[in-house]
């Protein structure tokens, strides 16, 4: 034994050399093939649990966890609009913290409630899908469909009690305010009545206290099916398969598309890897069948955009918002 | 017929051993963080929802219905013996509750709250499965006005209660209107009093203001108390549970607590807080010596404990046929559904008969298990009062600071907690009853925005108040209350002019 125990020295020095070379190797190959998560990841929602996109965020949270990827916490952070929420991801300098926006981050930032300017102030790293709204009656009303509803608002704009939810300048308002304008009503004019969220616009049509709402369609589409409530159109560019019969705005022509979307934000400062990373885990998780349920809840729209095309997407959304919300008097002055 | 086998199809499967240890983990989560003040039954559902994926969804939906009406129970013990109320719908129990704690009957106080939940919880279920779809029906008629009556309804009881001096009460509520006006108003958007602050722009949360001014302010009072040594020991006196007199006089109101509670209830919004306070007022007015409410009264306790048990259960009305969420939790709860691709409303009961009747009818077991554990919890919860304040205080401080930090993670509103512990100080010593303000800041948004809704609709004339019977028999009542209140006082001031 002891002839052979000199043999092995230089041989070991070999081994550690070669294993150091491949180690070596490794590292580079790893940092050309994509960054990846490699800790807990904090899913930062600016709404209380329960909320839209805190539904989103625990549904992400489920996926990343189911495939492997990496196990997360949402942390629920309310307050300035979502503001708080997102100048919190904003500012990290570690990618593994990232925030669930929707349309509110834009309204938000125009109305001059959130400081934080989503063109600038984050990476914007996956478009995750989108939900149409609905534009619905009562089954009694009058208004059969929605030709008649926005004639009747050209004879007399204040003459209908519309609920848009709870956010004043959020989609569900200009969904409606752009309908008004195809026909030439100043939006202004309409009488807009606001309720804590959608649940209570439901109760208020369905009890008959409200003429419509316009309303996110998840809200109506039980209701339609039911035979409750007449939606009128949705502002979506192609048919719902929940309720098949219901017509897009477009269809009735009404050139109106508006969606409430979903769009995975990260902090501002990323490396190219690390987008590329999240584009990765994000379109994985765009197409696992929990993501898939939670869009067919809502009988959305799955849709998916990377990172470059939905900073492009942000960018014309932001603009067309601003316009809108301008000659509603919302935007912020400068 | 067929509704009835549905029923009790619903049996067989809450009653499978896999769903009853579901309904337990649910109903013991809800029993610790009814406990905790600030962690309330909305964040302990939605953090549990990752765990529910791997369960069917009739166990997940019965386990986070558990913590929601179990936290229900839980929410008495602190008012008791603490004074502070761990959520909205338990300030009215920390009124007398913890006098009754300070007379050494802090036992009897949590032993009424948890027959008084269970006969609440269980009626309300009773009329669940009998009213559901009637009910919903009623419920709708409740639009903007008739809300903003109700509101009108509870803030007048509240006016009619505060006692001694209509003044101060009146100084009370004012001051908590004035908080429930911070943060962004829904109807125009604009930002009012957040001085720039950011996290004010949300308005400032109720639990902030409930901890402050009770957890907090207590413990700054009982710090005052023992620098000029006028600090009192509670003690425990007498039998720890109920006595026959105390039965007797708890049994009406307990019966009326869960009518009033499930009624209530069925309207979504603030149902289960001002359930209780409509509840306190009724027994107060129809109590034989209504000069022991605010100093012990065990009908106070038994009465709103009772009704805002049976309200959140009546909740569970708009929810399962509306798909309408009253409340946070019901919130969550609703999300849950949605999750399992369940849409709860006018066709749930048509779709998925198993879950429903699977949910509801654990809702029995539920209750029965929460006395189980609430009862002999009694003894251990009572041993609190023997804890030196100089251990209990601090106790009580850590779990007020962490509590308010998990709502938002802010900083910030520790400070605010802390300025309304100084604030809660202060009323303390001005004898001003803090309850007022706590409600007002609950009631006082939801009221303005259902006069703005109400005037939006009908283009700003207030006939919009008269033109549906619900809000005309509110108004007479409303009326009612107050007449009566001013009556009273004045002849008791003329009887008794010292006091």
């Amino acid at each position: 034994m002891k002839k052979h125990s000199k043999l092995p020295v230089p041989s070991m020095a070999l081994i550690t050399a070669a294993f150091m070379a491949s180690l070596a190797l490794g590292t580079s190959a790893i940092a050309q093939e994509a960054w990846k998560p490699s800790k807990t990841v904090e899913i930062v929602v600016g709404s209380a649990a329960g909320g839209g996109n805190d539904k989103s965020a625990r549904a992400l949270q489920k996926v990343l966890s189911e495939s492997g990827v990496t196990e997360s916490v949402v942390l629920n952070k309310t307050g300035a609009g979502g503001g708080l929420a997102y100048g919190y991801v904003s500012q990290k300098k570690d990618p593994h913290f990232i925030g669930i926006a929707q349309g509110g981050i834009m309204s938000n930032h125009i109305s001059g409630r959130s400081e934080l300017d989503p063109l600038t102030d984050v990476t914007p790293l996956s478009y995750m899908g989108n939900e149409a709204v609905a534009i619905a009656v009562r089954s009694d009303s009058p208004y059969k469909n929605i030709t008649e509803f926005v004639e009747q608002l050209t004879k007399d704009p204040a003459s209908l009690a519309i609920s848009v939810g709870s956010d004043r300048g959020g989609v569900n308002h200009g969904a409606v305010a752009l309908l008004a304008k195809e026909r030439g009503i100043n939006p202004n004019q309409l009488k807009i009545v606001i309720f804590s969220g959608g649940a209570e616009s439901v109760t208020n049509l369905l009890g008959g206290h409200i003429d419509a709402m316009s309303q996110l369609q998840n809200n109506a589409i039980p209701h339609h099916q039911s035979g409750a409530m007449r939606i009128l159109c949705l502002t979506s560019d192609q048919r719902a398969q929940a309720v098949p019969d219901v017509p897009t705005c477009k269809e009735e022509g009404f050139d109106v598309v508006m969606t409430n979307w979903t769009v995975v934000i990260g902090p501002k400062s990323l490396t190219e890897e690390q987008v590329k990373g999240w584009e990765a885990v994000l379109r994985d998780a765009n197409a696992s069948p929990t993501w898939k349920a939670l869009i067919e809840s809502v009988a959305g729209d799955g849709r998916y955009m990377d990172s470059a095309t939905t900073r492009e997407f942000l960018k014309e959304d932001y603009a067309q918002a601003k316009d809108l919300m301008t000659e509603l008097g919302l935007a912020k002055k400068q | 017929m067929d509704a009835l086998l549905q029923v009790i199809d619903g049996f067989s499967i809450s009653l499978q051993p896999h769903n009853l240890w579901y309904t337990f983990i649910g109903v013991f989560m809800g029993t610790v963080i009814g406990v905790l003040p600030g962690i309330g039954p909305s964040a302990a559902m939605a953090l549990l929802i990752p765990f529910c994926y791997d369960l069917s969804s009739t166990s997940a939906l019965i386990m986070m219905a558990g913590i929601y009406y179990g936290a229900q129970y839980g929410g008495a013990i602190t008012s008791v013996l603490i004074n502070t109320p761990g959520e909205s719908s338990s300030v009215m129990t920390a009124i007398d509750g913890y006098q009754m704690a300070r007379k050494g009957r802090a036992g009897a106080a949590l032993a009424i709250s948890a027959w008084g939940s269970f006969i609440g919880g269980t009626t309300a279920i009773i009329a669940l499965t009998i009213f559901a779809v009637p009910l919903t029906t009623a419920a709708l008629s409740f639009g903007p006005p008739e809300y903003f009556m109700l509101m009108l309804v509870a803030m007048t009881c509240v006016f009619s209660l505060t006692g001694s001096s209509p003044a101060k009460g009146m100084l009370s509520t004012m001051i908590g209107l004035a908080i429930a006006t911070v943060g962004t108003d829904l109807q125009s958007g604009q930002i009012r009093y957040s001085f720039g602050v950011p996290a004010l722009q949300e308005g400032i949360d109720f639990i902030i203001v409930v901890v402050g001014v009770f957890a907090v302010g207590e413990v700054l009072s009982a710090l005052a108390e023992k620098f000029q040594s006028t600090g009192d020991i509670i003690k425990l006196d007498g039998k720890l549970m109920l006595t026959r007199e105390e039965w007797k006089r708890s049994a009406k109101p307990v019966a009326r607590g869960s009518l009033i509670g499930f009624l209530v209830g069925v309207l979504p919004g603030a149902g289960a807080t001002i359930a209780s306070i409509v509840s306190y007022s009724v027994e107060k007015s129809n109590a034989k010596h209504p000069e022991e409410f605010g100093k012990g009264a065990i009908e106070g306790v038994a009465g709103p404990e009772t009704a805002n048990n049976a309200a959140s259960t009546g909740s569970m009305v708009p929810l399962l046929t509306l798909g309408v969420p009253g409340s946070g939790s019901t919130a969550v709860l609703l999300g849950a559904f949605i999750m399992f691709g369940i849409q709860p409303g006018p066709l749930l009961f048509q779709n998925h008969p198993d879950v429903v009747w699977g949910l509801v009818n654990s809702m029995y077991v539920g209750n029965v298990m929460l006395l189980l554990l609430n009862l002999p919890l009694i003894f251990i919860f009572v041993r609190l009062l023997y804890i030196p304040k100089g251990l209990l205080f601090p106790i009580v401080l850590v779990l007020a600071t962490i509590g308010i930090f998990a709502i938002n993670n802010l900083e910030f509103e520790l400070f605010l907690c802390l300025a309304f512990g100084l604030l809660g100080f202060v009323f303390r010593k001005l004898d001003i009853p803090l309850a007022p303000m706590v409600l007002a800041v609950v009631l006082g948004s939801l009221m303005e925005q259902s006069f703005r809704q109400a005037m939006t609709i009908s283009g700003g004339s207030l006939s919009i108040f008269l033109h549906s019977m619900v809000s005309i028999s509110l108004a007479i009542l409303c009326v009612t209350i107050l007449v009566f209140t001013i009556f009273k006082t004045s002849i008791r001031g003329r009887r008794a002019p010292a006091t």
